[in-house]
């Protein structure tokens, strides 16, 4: 169904630019928390924009690793691979293992923190 | 850092006890001064004081525990104090303990220590022009300090003896890892590369455990002053202590000097091994660099687990969760060699 405005991009927006503007007022941990806020807000923005095509191609190569069909739910998804990695299960193919993981990470970093990534893993 | 022109009535009330628990221990006519009251971290109260002793004063500083998280992997306050007074009866530079709280002064866990005058905050340490004469002793009292401290006979403090990291640190790290129930793939490839190439297993030292910039107060022309932090305290091979002052995450942008951001590893063991510190094993430090990204990652989720489970909230803390993906980045960069 189609909600009235604004869209969600446009309300966390609204309450980014409130915490903006009230931040200068802030001292110490107020402060810091405030900056932490626009922070989290900022991961939320991306992770609306961003994060589905990610999720997919994460999602797919997490399950191609722990042999895993569509039936096993998303949210169930790391913590049996994280089984099988503390079983063995990898340690003849670590190799493999080491490059799956390297681009779960960023595809989790593309959304926390792209500007923390090298150039070569960087989306754009 | 905050700080609170309006004392709060729990303030208020502390501040009366701790008059009360300064008169109870040096007499009815001491008082209290000139208090800052700081708040640093999620659980520890931070409290600075002058104590007025007839026409002398001497600022000390108040600290007491507030929160213990469960699975926690930090020492409490009581296990904290002896570490203090052995490492300052031998001459360390650390601030002077001066009591411990008891159940008579109705403040929970904790102890006041001498204030030591300085700057903590890593950013300022290693930009600002004001630091620069420190900067160029720095790693030189670091390595001569670490060599003094790791002398000390581990007799000196059994305290130690039965925490988790002075056993088995990896499986430490493993255990409060399982309690978080959180899963994260990429640290257990890491478990499993890191159980694969464990270091041999040398004599155990006194490590301080916590031994990161950050951690230490600094003078800008005297450079290191006093060491802080001694919660994550244990037994353990002194190369544990290098690779945790030379993880990635304790550079603060100058990743090029991974001593802390101060220079290079050589620089620190060569200033360690001429103060008498043994020979320090190059491989060994890069093994436990390794480790300290996974240690700093697990504090990242302990913060997040606290915040979710523990009722203890906060966007700093909710932000921590999702900073634990670069930390993994670093990880297995530093694993695959592309950073070092």
């Amino acid at each position: 169904m189609a909600h009235d405005l604004p869209e969600l991009p446009e309300l966390i927006n609204t309450v980014r630019e409130y915490i903006e503007a009230i931040t200068p007022q802030l001292q110490g941990l107020d402060r810091y928390h405030a900056l932490c806020s626009v922070q989290l807000l900022d991961v939320v923005q991306r992770e609306l924009r961003e994060w589905r095509p990610l999720e997919t191609a994460d999602d797919a190569r997490l399950r191609a690793l722990a042999n895993a069909g569509p039936e096993l739910p998303r949210n169930e998804l790391t913590a049996c691979l994280s089984e099988q990695i503390q079983a063995g299960h990898f340690d003849n193919r670590m190799d493999e293992l080491q490059a799956a993981m390297l681009e779960h990470v960023i595809a989790k970093v593309a959304v926390t923190k792209p500007s923390y990534l090298a150039p070569e893993h960087r989306q754009e | 850092m905050t700080k609170q022109t309006a004392l709060s009535d729990e303030s208020a009330n502390i501040i009366e006890h701790l008059r009360a628990a300064l008169r109870r221990r040096r007499g009815a006519l001491v008082d209290v001064d000139n208090i800052d009251i700081a708040t640093l971290g999620g659980s520890n109260r931070t409290m600075l004081f002058d104590l007025v002793e007839g026409a002398t004063r001497r600022r000390l500083v108040f600290r007491q525990e507030t929160y213990t998280m469960a699975h926690t992997p930090f020492l409490s306050p009581e296990q904290q104090w002896p570490l203090l007074q052995v490492a300052f009866k031998h001459g360390l530079p650390v601030p002077e303990p001066i009591f411990r709280l008891e159940p008579a002064d109705q403040l929970g866990r904790g102890y006041v220590v001498a204030f030591v005058a300085g700057e903590t905050l890593p950013k300022r340490l290693l930009n600002d022009q004001a630091f620069a004469p420190a900067r160029k002793v720095f790693l030189q009292q670091a390595g001569s300090l670490l060599a003094r401290l790791h002398a000390i006979d581990i007799n000196e403090v059994p305290v130690l003896d039965d925490v988790r990291d002075s056993i088995d640190p990896l499986m430490a790290q493993r255990e409060h890892y399982a309690a978080y129930g959180e899963p994260h793939p990429v640290l257990e490839y890491a478990f499993r590369w890191l159980e694969a190439r464990r270091p041999k297993r040398q004599s155990r030292v006194f490590l301080h455990g916590e031994f990161r910039t950050g951690n230490m107060m600094v003078d800008p022309e005297l450079g290191l002053r006093a060491l802080l932090d001694w919660e994550c305290a244990h037994l353990g091979a002194p190369e544990e202590e290098f690779g945790w002052f030379c993880t990635r995450s304790w550079r603060f942008g100058h990743v090029n000097k991974p001593a802390g951001g101060f220079g290079s590893r050589e620089e620190l063991f060569d200033a360690y091994e001429a103060a008498g510190g043994r020979a320090i094993d190059r491989a060994a430090v890069a093994w436990w660099e390794i480790y300290g990204l996974v240690r700093w990652a697990l504090y990242n989720v302990m913060q997040i687990y606290g915040h979710v489970h523990g009722g203890r909230r906060s966007p700093a803390f909710a932000a921590c969760g999702r900073n634990t993906a670069f930390i993994e980045y670093d990880l297995l960069m530093t694993i695959m060699g592309k950073f070092s």
